[in-house]
């Protein structure tokens, strides 16, 4: 197996998925890379997670009461899934169709969001924006439940065009004015959610979406130019067709698969950092009728997206998630998986609870002092703890390598074993005299473990392991 | 022998509801199982979850839902990897059981262990703790039972079997192994025994109930995955009461089957949960929830029984249906099927 | 601006949870307090009493000292208007002080910037806990947040000391910003050596503090510890947190008995830190508000209460002038909002005159408004 072919395999499971052990890499790089491209696009050919087994020692789970337990749900699902691109749109979709905990009636509500995104989040993204518009938790999140044919509350409308489907402007223009996030708002009256049980004393239930016909502004509206007695779903097709529409799902998708673009609100007069890309996945977007798989298809089996490695800073929930992977952590449901969870929020990503409807802040963002402490200390605490099993995976495998192994050898051992991470020459240096320093690396002893486990703490404390 | 004319129709009649979410004090956290103990008293197991530790306890109550007190507890987790899993201490609490001296049994299928307590909270010892598949280890325990000579019956859910020990934990005997053969297992749930000694386990993940005589021996299985009459959808819990009859906690089919003492179905339950009196001083505390009540939508799914997880009968024909997602117990009395008599 | 010798400090303690403000500061002399109080009420002869309608849980005594000592200003009937009950919400409500739409900067993150505008000392503000508060939430400000200060530091998981020294050379030198590496690499290796450095002088701190004060064992109290410690090593923090555990004070049953336990023990962490910097010459340096998201229901639930609205805050401090603040709310029937006490006192007026009487700065951005303040500076 060329390890050219593994390295790119690496690339593609870290930003399709939550990155994969070396084996896996190498089963995955010998069935082929369009092969494994078309698995993960079409994650229903691949086996779900026992649902029974997770409920019957996390019942928890089965009511999604309270943030944690729905952080951990997912953590876990990401975690262990065979289907690693649909828990990955999932987070996608998250990261822009943004609904809170802290204004959210029933956690519950949230995981249904979720599943929409699994199912819908690959398909057609008119139809997306269709379910997004129905979504109770969405609807009572932005406040539509609150809007009415004689006094509208304009917060989805202004929201749906600016964040979840055209934005601000592109190439230095607008892409609405004020009076368009007034005709959306007129448009969404009526659509609303069931009023909810409440809390006391068993518990809450989720909620319907409604349309109440005797609240809707029936009333012409005058919409990015076009004129008629529109209704919400007109308004969704009205704006799926627009070429901005087609630019914001580009943009975001190579921002979330590709390499960190500049944060979102400077989007209208910063140009694409690739637009030749852009605007391949633009064309993609109309030629297969807005189809979000076709644009996925094209980005991973593009250049753009293969020369893209290390290009994009590890999100918190990346982070800890393909941790775990790697290691072989977490494989089944035990306690120490709310802890674990919890890194997530203290490396700065509150999970389906993000700061404000504008979701979080990638790329750069993510570190800052406190939260570069939480990310280092987390993932050299795992790789150097050689007693996971995928830890010992990497110190068997550079053990069989010979009685003994250089310094140059055990750096890069441990880099291409982590997935073909690439140092800085300087920062190569450094480990490989650090490893000198320490004397000659006898394999087949138990102090050979421990060098391998304090190896990998030192590589992934550098800064390059922030990037993926 | 003469076999008596078969009971085709049980009627549960509904009685109340016992319950509601707390973290201490009167009400349930997660409540995963319960036990009948003396004096009309109910010891029920809150499971809650790791980030909630201290809603994970036995909180002790009347049938007539006056609180007792609350013991066992939660263990808050002090690090990534770090438990302080003090004697008397409960991770993943899963069953309770209770013998004839009063004494409570709690199994955890995290710490592999059987803890005992008075019938007061008083902890008192515990057995195992080191997972395993030799006789007399454990692997996630989860059902336990009491048979008429208090020796505790426990079902050892990952090996598989079922393990007979004595009071104080010393290995009797077995049943089972893994597969989908005639008192074969797969990772079974629940337990109860019958008053002739008989014992009936919740095969989980093969959708059925087995029995078994005392000695072990394979006796009737029933039950198939599905949702219709007779069918199972991970059945957590069964229970058997005086005349025979089978309650069967049909865990993700969301209801409560019933069948004769041959295994036959005889009716269905689906909740008909109402507000129970912890419940109505919390609404009464919150009074907007009164009118917020009235102007939900579906509030009939109240009634509904979710995920049931524990199913008791008791010497009185009641039945007690445990639902963690809702906190609460629901109660049924079985209207007895023989002729009482006339007043005098 | 104050007359202090050295840089003001505030000192924020957050009761999460919402603590019960009627079990806190108790209206024993209301008859209305004991009609709605049936099961969860403090003995009218138990109170600590300040006036004779108003006075301190039986178990607040080491605060009602600092009290009588002039030092404590009790806040009553604090909160915002259309309160949630929610306790992210109303919890970011306190946090970002916008009680209208959903903000994302944190009051004290702005204040921080508005102190420390170069960054120049990366301990300007220090939380205690693990992640951050979103009132010290700011783009571009940095906050260490230190978990246990006794362990705290980069690469802990190495158990070795020797190697761990090792490694951290190694990590301060591949961490150096080195020119031509970009905007984002350079920004990050200084992000890492700012960790390193504020990691390293907060490792001193504990070796330099000797007290004869001695901190209970709750969490509270050995944070308060932590930031006494800190404080009297001298590294110019100005902005302190911490916070009770994470929704200890949600006492809806068993209130009694837990509310009690939280007091005695958060009143001694509170009266502990007072006395320590007391000894060190330092208690006019330091200005310590304590808050919480919401009071709870008027009307106990039979074991506890639930959510409610309008609380009480505190703030401690030599500096401050002590006595009641504001009017303690109505239990008339006709006067609570659906069940609950109706604030009388905004939170920001409350952080406007810490903020501009305690700590120098303009606080009408930094809580997007102008309020009315308060005298307790």
């Amino acid at each position: 197996m060329a390890e050219q072919d593994i390295a790119l395999m690496a690339h593609l499971m870290r930003r399709a998925g939550f990155g994969a052990s070396y084996e896996e890499l190498e089963a995955r790089a010998a069935q082929g890379y369009e092969a494994t491209v078309e698995e993960l696009l079409n994650p229903e050919t691949q086996p779900a997670l026992q649902d029974d087994i997770l409920m019957r020692y996390q019942p928890q789970w089965v009511s999604k009461a309270g943030l944690e337990g729905q952080q951990e749900e997912w953590t876990y699902r990401m975690i262990n899934t065979k289907r690693p691109l649909e828990e990955k749109i999932a987070l996608f979709w998250h990261h822009i169709f943004c609904t809170g905990h802290a204004k959210c009636e029933y956690p519950k509500q949230q995981n249904i969001e979720l599943d929409m995104f699994r199912t819908l989040g690959f398909g057609n993204f008119e139809e997306l924006l269709m379910g997004l518009s129905m979504d109770p938790a969405m609807v009572f999140y932005l406040d539509n439940c609150m809007s009415h044919k004689d006094a509208i509350n304009e917060n989805w409308g202004r929201e749906l065009l600016e964040l979840f489907s055209l934005g601000v402007g592109m190439d230095g223009n607008a892409n609405y004015s004020e009076d368009d996030v007034k005709e959306a708002a007129r448009a969404f009256t009526g659509w609303t959610v069931t009023n909810s049980v409440p809390r006391y004393p068993y518990g809450k239930y989720e909620a319907a979406f409604i349309y109440d016909p005797s609240d809707h502004d029936y009333t012409d509206k005058t919409f990015l130019g076009e004129t008629g007695n529109w209704n919400g779903e007109d308004i969704v097709k009205i704006v799926a067709r627009q070429p901005a529409a087609a630019r914001f799902v580009a943009r975001h998708m190579y921002n979330f698969f590709v390499a960190d673009e500049p944060q979102v609100p400077a989007w209208q007069n910063t140009p694409p950092r690739d637009p030749e890309a852009i605007k391949m996945l633009e064309d993609e977007y109309f030629r297969s009728n807005y189809d979000i798989r076709s644009m996925l298809r094209v980005l991973f089996n593009a250049d753009f997206f293969k020369n893209a490695r290390f290009e994009k800073v590890k999100s918190p929930t990346e982070t800890v998630v393909s941790t775990m992977r790697l290691v072989g952590d977490f494989d089944l449901p035990k306690p120490g998986l709310n802890a674990m969870t919890l890194t997530i929020r203290y490396m700065g990503q509150d999970l389906l609870n993000p700061p404000t409807v504008e979701g979080w802040h990638t790329g750069r963002e993510w570190i800052d002092s406190g939260t570069l402490v939480e990310r280092i200390n987390f993932t050299a605490d795992a790789v150097g703890d050689t007693s996971h099993r995928g830890v010992q995976a990497i110190i068997n495998r550079l053990g069989s390598e010979g009685d003994t192994i250089s310094s140059e050898r055990l750096v890069d051992g441990c880099l291409q074993l982590l997935g073909h991470y690439e140092l800085a020459e300087v920062t190569r240096n450094e480990l490989v005299a650090l490893a000198s320093s320490e004397g000659e690396l006898r394999t087949g002893t138990d102090e050979f473990g421990q060098r391998v486990g304090q190896m990998l703490q030192s590589i992934v404390a550098t800064t390059e392991y922030l990037f993926e | 022998m003469v076999t008596a004319q078969r009971i085709s129709h049980v009627q549960l009649q509904y009685s109340h509801t016992i319950g509601r979410g707390e973290q201490f004090g009167p009400g349930f956290t997660y409540p995963i199982h319960m036990a009948r103990g003396e004096d009309d008293l109910m010891y029920v197991l809150c499971r809650s979850s790791e980030y909630r530790p201290e809603g994970t306890r036995i909180t002790v109550c009347t049938v007539d839902e006056e609180y007792v007190n609350a013991f066992a507890r939660g263990v808050p987790q002090q690090g990534p990897h770090e438990y302080n899993f003090e004697d008397g201490s409960l991770v993943w609490p899963v069953n309770v059981a209770i013998s004839s001296n009063g004494t409570v049994y709690v199994s955890d299928e995290w710490l592999h262990r059987i803890s005992m307590f008075t019938r007061d909270g008083e902890y008192i010892g515990k057995w195992q703790e080191s997972v395993g598949s030799a006789e007399g280890q454990l692997d996630r325990p989860s059902g336990l039972a009491i048979d008429a000579d208090d020796n505790v019956w426990v079902v050892d859910g990952n090996n598989h079997r079922i393990q007979k020990f004595t009071p104080d934990g010393q290995f009797l005997s077995k049943i089972g192994s893994y597969g989908t053969g005639d008192g074969e297992f797969d990772t079974p749930w629940g337990i109860d025994i019958d008053n002739q000694g008989n014992i009936f386990i919740a095969d989980w993940r093969n959708d059925r109930i087995q029995k078994f005589s005392a000695d072990g021996r394979f006796l009737m299985k029933f039950g198939s995955s599905g949702s219709g009459d007779g069918e199972f959808n991970r059945p957590a819990d069964v229970a058997v009461d005086r005349d025979g009859i089978i309650y069967v906690a049909d865990w993700l089919n969301d209801r409560l089957q019933i069948f004769d003492p041959d295994g036959n179905f005889c009716g269905e339950k689906t909740g008909d949960a109402t507000v129970s009196k912890w419940g109505k001083d919390k609404l009464d505390a919150n009074p907007e929830m009164w009118g917020e009540r009235e102007r939900a939508p579906g509030l009939e799914r109240e009634k509904d029984f979710w995920a049931p997880t524990g199913v008791a009968v008791d010497d009185m024909n009641r039945v007690f249906v445990c639902e963690g997602p809702r906190n609460r117990i629901q109660v049924y009395r079985k209207q007895s099927p023989m002729f009482m008599g006339p007043r005098l | 601006m104050t007359s202090t010798k050295k840089d003001p400090v505030l000192v924020v303690l957050q009761l999460s949870g919402g603590n019960d403000a009627l079990n806190t500061i108790v209206p024993y002399g209301d008859p209305l307090y004991l009609d709605n109080r049936p099961n969860v009420r403090i003995p009218v002869d138990q109170v600590l009493p300040i006036t004779d309608r108003v006075g301190f849980n039986p178990a607040m005594a080491p605060v009602k000292r600092l009290y009588d000592e002039g030092k404590v200003a009790v806040i009553q009937g604090v909160g915002y208007p259309t309160p949630s009950r929610s306790h992210f919400r109303s919890m970011d409500i306190w946090h970002t002080c916008e009680p209208d739409k959903v903000g994302d900067e944190g009051w004290l993150g702005r204040a921080i910037r508005d102190i420390d505008p170069q960054k120049e000392n990366v301990l300007t503000a220090v939380n205690f806990g693990r992640g951050l508060p979103r009132s010290l939430v700011a783009p571009g400000v940095p906050v260490a947040s230190v978990g246990n200060l006794e362990t705290y530091g980069v690469l802990t998981g190495i158990e070795i000391e020797e190697q761990r020294t090792k490694a951290l050379d190694v990590f301060s030198r591949v961490y150096s910003p080195m020119l031509g590496q970009g905007p984002v690499l350079d920004y990050f290796a200084q992000t890492g050596l700012d960790a390193l450095e504020g990691a390293d002088i907060l490792s001193t701190a504990p070796a330099m503090y000797s007290s004869s004060v001695e901190y209970g064992n709750d969490t509270v109290a050995q944070y308060m510890r932590n930031i006494a410690q800190t404080h009297l090593a001298g590294f110019g923090t100005r902005v302190y947190y911490t916070t009770a555990p994470y929704n200890s004070f949600d006492t809806h049953a068993g209130e009694l008995a837990n509310h009690t336990r939280l007091w005695t023990e958060t009143s001694h962490a509170i009266a502990d830190f007072y006395d320590d910097l007391k000894e060190h010459n330092a208690g006019d340096e330091v200005v310590l508000l304590v808050f919480t998201e919401f009071g709870r229901r008027v009307h106990d639930n039979g074991s506890g209460t639930d959510h409610g609205s309008g609380g009480v805050a505190f703030i401690v401090g030599e500096n401050v002038n002590g006595g009641l603040y504001g009017e303690y709310p109505s239990l008339e029937e006709n006067k609570l909002l659906e069940g609950d006490l109706h604030f009388n006192n905004d939170f920001r007026g409350l952080y406007s005159t810490l903020l501009e009487k305690w700590m120098g700065l303009d606080a009408q951005p930094i809580v997007n408004g102008s309020f009315e303040q308060m005298d307790f500076i």
